[in-house]
């Protein structure tokens, strides 16, 4: 769990005073600051998350950072493959806890909308120790940020787009000196009708997709009390309420199908903070509730999941720059589907310790950190990381980090029935992380580059293979090493009301199976389906004054739908662009924004059986009081 | 240590055998893998290769029949039949079935089709390649078998395997067998048995009924030990003696009081998803569909349990058709 803390401007500020100004005070988390030392980070900036405010983090993610999403559609799943894992190995953490859901380990990042937070990060690389299980290939911070002494401020925006899509947003925050409070609407629904050319049937005219509407609805609200100088309470709320029908491409006879998504999180959330020490006391409930019906096949899936944490971490400043902390968390999930034989539960505590360093006069920074924990179910390993980041010169930053990392079975995978199999151990293994971070400002111009290498290998992956009668039971059983490198290079231009930017963002991921328990295996050394070698995002924008424009092109390589290799999709690129024209009338800012997505018309799928819409629009206007 | 593959099929062979690949479910990546025991040789997607043309089967290839000299190719998910020559070449396709599992042919004009919903029955004309009936049914109907003008429906989602009279098409009967009921098979006294696999969840055991095919009724029946789940039950070639998967590949007299104890084929390594039993040969086809991403592994084991071959097919093999 993170630590809120009050900052005037930066980290080290901080430390540096023993009173704060309320008025200029910012809200980071001590805990992510040194998560990511010796690490790949990218951040969403405001301008990109402006953009991508009325979409979910999955469309975010997706055309603005090298993590592959797997996408059943508008609408439909979407989750995270981060350096060759799998959707259970992301953490996915909202102000610092995790919110994958426990009887599945991942949760869709299609129904998370960009707009309920004030700040994403994306955490590239291990950080177990520090996050617990299941950050392997990487973490999404979603964090909320409620600032003090901002007034009374309402947002509201409402979009429409091709295929019936409607948006309804609102916000608004009341903020004083020593009391915050935000409430935050959205509603987002589609008829999902959208065209598309069948590969299968090539001299058919485009096809319709059916049964593919959604509805999503949801509210987030955040109380914020200043007690005193040195102590913060907040409060964060996030109700969901999302239907939506499954479609199914290649069924002759349209089956009706209805998934139903609801969930309730709070965090509460107490911080403490002196000069040199500072400690939070945390407590959440996460519940959700899936409901799966098709009726054509009498299956009607009811379950219900509830987290419980409480989580204590301390910090503190022993000698200028060098930061011990220490903290335990303890956790409760249980959950209740008629496919177990009765309501199950999984206890975890843990323990977290470590110390970040400060050499050199900050050129050389390092962090180690070790957690162990007990699981109510098997053993976790006790886990570790150390990081690194030196300075080399001015524009030249390198990094380095280890770390053991590991993902506990679900609660499927551990008590489903048929196959769920309560011996499984956790899937555990290190990684390594090494790269360099460039930054060289030229008069108007601003050249960036980051690259990272890493490897990591995790032991006890577990698998759903056949068994008795069809069905299906969990088992460890491969090996599977990752390895790859990602770059990110930006050059930016501005003057006066001038902007233009650049970037383009490279992944290479060769993720294979290194051994297998299974006879006749053909999948050693193949790559993982579904995890595509090479990935390129790139973006040019243009701002000016009050305009601003972003395109965007995309290429994703092979795609293996089989693990012996044997089948694949062809590699994909789109593209698309977005526009957004800012300007005030009297007291009220007003926003018009639109976007076209699949501006080439391309014909493509990102997962066999998924068709992806052919070029569509979206529109809205935003209206901000100033 | 198997054989090699060799790298040649004789076409013109009269015992071949079609392993029916299902594919992934949404994905549409179904085959035939034709197989030639006499050279131990396979071609892949065979359907895709004598169908150029259109050469895409549909989403999970679940059967394959062949019938006055035709074969009939069940797709369930495409909800459609293909009615194939005696080279797998296509010249027909029914359509308008709501999730077609299995045929059972009745007579040389219509046959039967079980379906995963729909909770019917379908009735097939062979001549026109129409639909031209259902019977109502209700539950996932699967395997079927027929005797004296009967046809015994198994069912994996009612404790009953359904009994029609193929004169009239009308459902007659039900018998108690248990629930999760796929597999029927008929042996050398025209005793019918069906296995049931049971369902763990809710604690109900599996069971292995004989019934009699005169009477209908349950002549005695076998449990299991909790936590089994048995299914894919065959016969062997001089129809005396039951195989069934239960983790590993068991085998049974017909004339046994009791269920063995131990396999006759031990599964180590493997994940047995189907077995059928080769009539020709009496040799034990056994499938492994790995992780279901990737090609099953066929294994060939001759009536005493010996290994003889191994090979490659598609994706989730589920079945074969011996010429």
């Amino acid at each position: 769990m993170y630590v809120f803390l009050f900052m005037v401007i930066s980290f080290n500020d901080y430390y540096s005073q023993d009173t704060i100004s309320l008025k200029t005070i910012d809200v980071i988390t001590l805990k992510e600051n040194i998560s990511q030392i010796g690490k790949k980070i990218e951040p969403i900036d405001s301008i990109i998350k402006q953009q991508f405010k009325f979409n979910s983090v999955a469309d975010l993610l997706n055309l603005n950072s090298s993590i592959f999403i797997k996408n059943y559609g508008p609408g439909g799943l979407s989750s995270s493959a981060f350096r060759g894992g799998n959707a259970s190995q992301t953490a996915i953490l909202w102000n610092g806890l995790n919110i994958q859901n426990a009887m599945l380990g991942q949760c869709d990042l299609t129904l998370i909308p960009n707009l309920l937070f004030e700040n994403i990060q994306i955490e590239y690389g291990g950080s177990s120790s520090l996050w617990g299980s299941g950050a392997v290939g990487g973490s999404i911070h979603l964090n909320n940020n409620l600032e003090f002494n901002k007034g009374l401020h309402i947002n509201t925006n409402i979009g429409s787009g091709s295929f019936g899509l409607f948006n309804f947003a609102s916000d608004v925050l009341l903020s004083k000196k020593r009391f915050a409070t935000s409430i935050k609407f959205y509603r987002t629904s589609s008829e999902n009708n959208f065209p598309f050319n069948d590969p299968i049937d090539k001299t058919s005219v485009l096809k319709v997709q059916k049964n593919a509407d959604y509805n999503f609805n949801g509210l987030m609200q955040e109380f914020k009390i200043l007690i005193n100088p040195k102590q913060i309470f907040t409060i964060n709320t996030w109700l969901n309420y999302n239907q939506r029908n499954l479609p199914s491409y290649y069924e002759s006879n349209q089956k009706k199908r209805q998934q139903l998504d609801i969930s309730s999180r709070i965090i509460a959330n107490w911080v403490y903070f002196k000069s040199k020490i500072s400690c939070s006391i945390k407590a959440a409930i996460f519940n959700d509730f899936i409901n799966y019906n098709d009726s054509s096949s009498e299956i009607f899936s009811k379950s219900k999941s509830q987290t419980i944490f409480i989580e204590n971490e301390n910090f503190y400043n022993w000698k200028r720059h060098h930061n011990f902390y220490f903290g335990i968390n303890m956790s409760n999930n249980q959950a209740l589907i008629k496919n177990y034989e009765s309501k199950k539960y999984l206890n975890k505590a843990s323990f977290l310790i470590g110390n970040k360093f400060s050499f050199l006069n900050g050129k050389l920074i390092s962090n180690v950190s070790a957690r162990v924990e007990y699981f109510s179910v098997g053993t976790l390993p006790v886990t570790g990381g150390a990081a690194f980041e030196y300075r080399l010169f001015k524009p030249i930053t390198i990094i380095f980090n280890a770390a053991k990392v590991y993902r506990q079975p679900t609660l499927n995978e551990l008590y489903w029935m048929p196959g769920g199999n309560n011996n499984l151990k956790a899937e555990q293994g290190y990684t390594f992380e090494g790269g360099a971070n460039y930054k060289k400002q030229l008069k108007d111009f601003l050249f960036q580059f980051n690259g990272a290498i890493y490897s990591r290998e995790i032991e006890n992956w577990i698998l759903w293979i056949p068994s008795q009668n069809g069905s299906s039971s969990a088992i460890n059983i491969q090996k599977v090493w990752s390895r790859g490198s990602e770059t990110t290079l930006k050059l930016n231009y501005q003057k006066n009301k001038i902007k233009l930017g650049s970037s383009i963002m490279t992944s290479y991921v060769l993720s294979t199976i290194q051994s297998s328990q299974q006879e006749n295996n053909n999948t050693l050394n193949k790559q993982l389906i579904y995890t595509p070698r090479y990935l390129l995002n790139a973006n040019l924008s243009v701002g000016l004054h009050n305009i601003y424009f972003i395109f965007y092109h995309q290429y994703f390589g092979y795609r293996y739908t089989t693990s012996d290799n044997s089948q694949w999709l062809n590699p994909y690129q789109v593209s698309s662009c977005r526009f957004n024209y800012t300007f005030d009338v009297k007291k009220i800012n007003l926003s018009l924004y639109g976007s076209c997505n699949n501006l080439f018309n391309q014909n493509y799928y990102v997962l066999a059986g998924r068709p992806m819409p052919l070029r569509s629009y979206e529109f809205g206007i935003t209206i901000k009081s100033i | 240590m198997p054989d090699t593959i060799q790298p040649y099929v004789d076409l013109s062979s009269s015992k071949k055998v079609f392993v029916i690949n299902e594919g992934n479910y949404g994905s549409a990546n179904s085959s035939i893998s034709l197989f030639d025991p006499e050279n131990s040789a396979v071609i892949e997607n065979f359907y895709q290769s004598q169908n150029i043309e259109s050469p895409i089967i549909g989403d999970v290839a679940q059967s394959l029949s062949k019938i006055n000299g035709k074969f009939y190719l069940v797709v369930n998910n495409s909800g459609k039949i293909i009615v194939c020559d005696n080279q797998l070449k296509k010249i027909n396709q029914i359509t308008n079935l709501p999730s077609p599992r299995y045929v059972l042919p009745i007579t040389n004009q219509k046959a039967y089709v079980s379906n995963y919903n729909g909770n019917i029955i379908s009735i097939i004309d062979l001549n026109s390649n129409t639909v031209m009936g259902s019977i109502p049914c209700s539950g996932w109907t699967e395997k079927m078998a027929l005797i004296y003008n009967k046809a015994y429906i198994t069912n994996m989602r009612r404790n009953y395997t359904y009994i029609i009279n193929t004169l009239t098409d009308i459902k007659i009967d039900s018998i108690e067998v248990g629930i999760n009921s796929g597999s029927i098979v008929i042996d050398k006294n025209d005793k019918i048995w069906v296995l049931s696999s049971g369902d763990n969840v809710n604690s109900k055991l599996a069971r292995l009924s004989r019934i009699n095919s005169v009477t209908n009724e349950i002549e005695f029946f076998f449990q299991f030990e909790t936590n089994d789940s048995p299914n894919s039950l065959n016969l062997n070639k001089t129809k005396d003696t039951l195989f069934y998967i239960n983790d590993g590949i068991f085998k049974m007299p017909i004339n046994s009081n009791h269920l063995p104890i131990s396999p006759f084929i031990n599964s180590v390594n493997k994940n047995f998803y189907s077995i059928d039993v080769n009539p020709n040969t009496g040799h034990i086809f056994a499938i492994d569909a790995m992780d279901y991403v990737q090609k099953s592994n066929i294994y060939i084991y001759d009536a005493f349990g010996n290994q003889k071959l191994v090979f490659k097919a598609g994706i989730i093999s589920n079945g074969f058709y011996f010429e």
